[in-house]
């Protein structure tokens, strides 16, 4: 069923207006749009949104040092309620600035670190040398200059000495063999030449007093202290991670009031408003929970006008709305539809899946593997759900086919789709007619709610006549009857096929539109056929498999060791087999159930185009705003 | 003698399922190459788009299944085991051919629309299911050639 919605304009004065909006996302009722002309939204939009990013920062910082105890079974999430929600502040929140405190200062100090090592890896080279670097000075009569030389000219320093050097050599290094070289002033041009013949590249070593044994060893205390603060940063990061469901708390309060920001009102000197849309039945809901904040509101409801399209709700039973998932992926319908599919569609959908699957074994692991995985995490999604209630209705089909993972174990009820492959065809075409001729008679309805009578005698019911008469000439029986209805509904088209159109077209388009439900509906009930393939399928992989499990089980022959291997691993090609067979089949049931739903089924009379009734609600993530049925008055 | 009834369904059955088994590598290969694309940018996805990746796969198990059934079907597997005729040989090889070619071609092209909805589920990720519609639509005459070779084996 699609819900009746009521377009809404809520006015108010400017000063009520947060409190208002509170009450609006607590109560979850409106939906709120945002093409009133010159609307804006809330000055602080951008300060939650960042303090939000901030949260979410100190949230992921946090998370990487939070050690959380991973259980298979999902927790409840915590119920809060909405107020207390919104009374937490990111803004005086301890926690984050000190989480984003650390997180900044550890990047600092890693970044010292490595400029720290870096320095102290350039002075390894002169560590030998014993005089400190402001030492290292030309004098009146001579030039000294330090540097490194290749490793591999360190056999040539003598030509150096000969041009009337003094060459000191320490360590090598990265950059080569560090070098101090002595010249008189009076040669120190040949020396130095000499020197860059040999490759000496010039390092000016800082002027500071110390020797570079000195310098790093102070180097090494400092990385030793950065080290030690930054263990402290990290074990006290460690302690606050355990706060990290307050953080939580506080992310979604800061995105629940990021929405609330988000509302776009439009004002005047002292009004505010509002509009959006509401459930026709929860107009005096919505009214009575405006009035719990203020006296100075005034609510106006009316039905949509014809040029506005209202946003779609449906509702229907615990069973048949998780179907609506598979609607949705098509399209939502559109509120001013006469009918919503997804009641008609969900059965059709759920017959189909079973067909498809048609294996009572594998409807049971549906049953229980979905099952229980509902039951461990706590997922309640649709398509989770769809394949759980797809589950009773492949073990039912399994049952009828005779089909308990890929052996006949019980004889079948109807037929074994191996042994008479063609009446398993003709049965799963007989539920494609069916479907389609459902399909035909939700436009048949529609035509009718419409206004449309004619289109619905003239163009849909004889197309059902149409098919049945053809079908009819199968039997024996009834082909006397066939001939008739065939004959009455092909004359009927032909006649009346053309009756929109002009001119010629009055006459020729009788013949276009027979041939168009022909060849359409023909192509349309054959492609039933993939029911029948996708069954074949499942079944002989299934039965491939224990044929496989079978051929490794061991025999009497077998000895005791033999026996061990050979139940191991037939039992392992079993369950790992059977699993594999059982996802494809799923994976295959799902896009072609969904296929003959969208083509075969929507094809006749559903066109959709709707889009969903989002409320303005609190947007939570890990906490669930609870629902706090207040006493009435 | 070198033909015989027998070898010939051997190579029904071998190409049936080694023929549209390429086409299936080779089909996933290219929606795989685009969903791994697409998923480098936008991880969330990948349960949409594993969907898309797998569709192309299926002809290779068609082809399969064709092999079983035309072994079963010819008695060599789990059958008495006497010798084919050279014609029943060839009834069986050409029973195999169409899931064995429909399937080989249909999934290289069912690819090249997977990996097309692969990149439009990118960009809209809502329209997931439309783009497994549209791959579903190729995969439409993957099972007409699977369903008349079954049909032919059984015929025989």
């Amino acid at each position: 069923m699609i819900v009746p919605m009521k377009k809404i304009t809520l006015y108010a004065m400017k000063r009520e207006r947060k409190p208002l909006l509170r009450q609006l996302q607590k109560t979850g009722l409106m939906m709120i749009i945002d093409e009133t002309e010159g609307a804006k939204r809330d000055d602080n939009l951008k300060h939650s949104e960042a303090d939000r990013a901030r949260v979410g920062e100190a949230l992921k910082f946090a998370g990487g040092f939070a050690q959380i105890k991973k259980s298979p079974i999902a927790a409840e999430k915590d119920k809060v309620d909405y107020d207390f929600l919104m009374a937490q502040s990111t803004a005086d929140n301890e926690t984050v600035d000190r989480l984003l405190w650390i997180r900044e200062k550890l990047q600092i100090n890693e970044q010292n670190l490595i400029s720290i090592n870096e320095k102290a890896d350039a002075l390894t080279p002169w560590l030998d040398m014993n005089v400190s670097f402001d030492e290292i000075e030309d004098t009146k009569l001579s030039k000294v200059k330090t540097g490194y030389i290749p490793e591999r000219h360190m056999s040539k320093i003598p030509e150096i000495e000969q041009a009337g050097g003094v060459v000191g050599v320490y360590s090598s290094g990265k950059p080569g063999v560090a070098v101090m070289i002595v010249a008189h002033c009076s040669e120190s041009n040949a020396v130095f030449e000499a020197a860059q013949q040999l490759g000496f590249t010039e390092v000016h070593l800082p002027k500071e007093p110390f020797t570079a044994a000195e310098r790093h060893r102070e180097l090494t205390l400092e990385a030793e202290e950065i080290s030690k603060e930054t263990d402290e940063l990290k074990a006290e990061a460690e302690t606050l991670s355990k706060k990290i469901e307050e953080l939580q708390l506080l992310h979604d309060r800061e995105s629940t009031r990021v929405k609330l920001n988000e509302v776009s009102f439009a004002e005047t000197d002292n009004v505010f408003y509002v509009e959006g849309w509401t459930r026709a039945d929860k107009v005096d809901e919505l009214e009575k929970a405006v009035k719990k904040v203020t006296d100075l509101a005034y609510v106006e409801s009316r039905d949509p006008n014809d040029d506005e399209k209202p946003p779609t709700l449906t509702e229907n039973n615990k069973i048949i709305s998780q179907f609506e998932a598979i609607t949705d992926m098509f399209s939502r319908p559109d509120p001013r539809d006469v009918v919503d599919p997804n009641t008609v569609m969900g059965i059709w959908y759920w017959i189909i899946f079973g067909m498809m699957m048609g294996d009572a074994g594998y409807g049971l692991m549906m049953i229980v593997l979905v099952g229980g995985f509902k039951l461990l995490t706590k997922n309640n999604g649709k398509l989770v759900n769809i394949i759980f209630y797809s589950g009773f209705s492949t073990v039912f089909w399994g049952i009828m086919f005779g089909s308990y993972f890929g052996e006949s174990l019980f004889p079948a009820v109807i037929l074994s789709p191996l042994d008479d492959i063609m009446t398993t065809l003709g049965i799963c075409l007989g539920i494609g007619v069916l479907h389609i001729f459902s399909g035909i008679a939700m436009k048949m309805y529609i035509d009718f709610k419409e206004g449309r009578p004619w289109d619905a005698i003239l163009d849909q019911l004889t197309s059902i006549v149409l098919v049945t008469g053809l079908l009819m000439l199968f039997s024996e029986k009834l082909k006397s009857v066939g001939k008739i209805l065939s004959i009455i509904s092909v004359a009927v088209i032909i006649l009346t096929g053309g009756r929109t159109k002009k001119g010629i077209g009055k006459f020729t388009g009788g013949f276009l539109v027979l041939y168009n439900v022909l060849a359409g509906l023909g192509g349309d009930i054959l492609s039933y056929a993939r029911i029948l393939a996708l069954m074949l399928s499942g079944g002989i992989v299934a039965m491939v498999m224990n044929i496989l499990a079978g051929m490794v089980m061991p025999n009497a022959n077998s000895g005791v060791f033999g026996w061990i291997i050979g139940l191991i691993s037939g039992i392992l090609i079993y369950i790992i087999g059977h699993v594999f067979n059982l996802v494809l089949n799923l994976l295959s049931a799902y896009v072609h159930d969904s296929r003959l739903q969208y083509l075969e089924f929507f094809g006749k009379f559903y066109e959709g185009g709707g889009y969903a009734f989002k409320p303005l609600s609190p947007d939570t993530k890990y906490v669930a705003v609870e629902e706090k049925k207040e006493a009435e008055q | 003698m070198f033909l015989s009834g027998t070898i010939l369904v051997f190579i029904g059955a071998f190409l049936a399922t080694l023929l549209a088994g390429i086409g299936s590598a080779y089909g996933v290969h290219i929606a795989g190459k685009a969903a791994a694309g697409v998923l480098s940018e936008q991880p969330e996805l990948f349960g949409k788009i594993v969907i898309l990746q797998a569709l192309p796969g299926t002809q290779g198990i068609y082809g399969f299944i064709t092999s079983v059934l035309v072994l079963v079907f010819s008695g060599i597997l789990g059958g008495g085991g006497e010798e084919l005729t050279i014609s029943q040989g060839w009834w069986y090889f050409v029973a195999c051919m169409p899931a064995t070619i429909g399937g080989f071609v249909s999934a290289v092209y069912q690819a090249k629309v997977a990996s097309a909805a692969i990149y439009m589920t990118a960009k809209q990720p809502e329209s997931s299911a439309r783009g497994i519609t549209l791959t579903a639509m190729v995969e439409t005459y993957a099972i007409l050639a699977l369903l008349t070779s079954i049909l032919l084996i059984i015929s025989i």
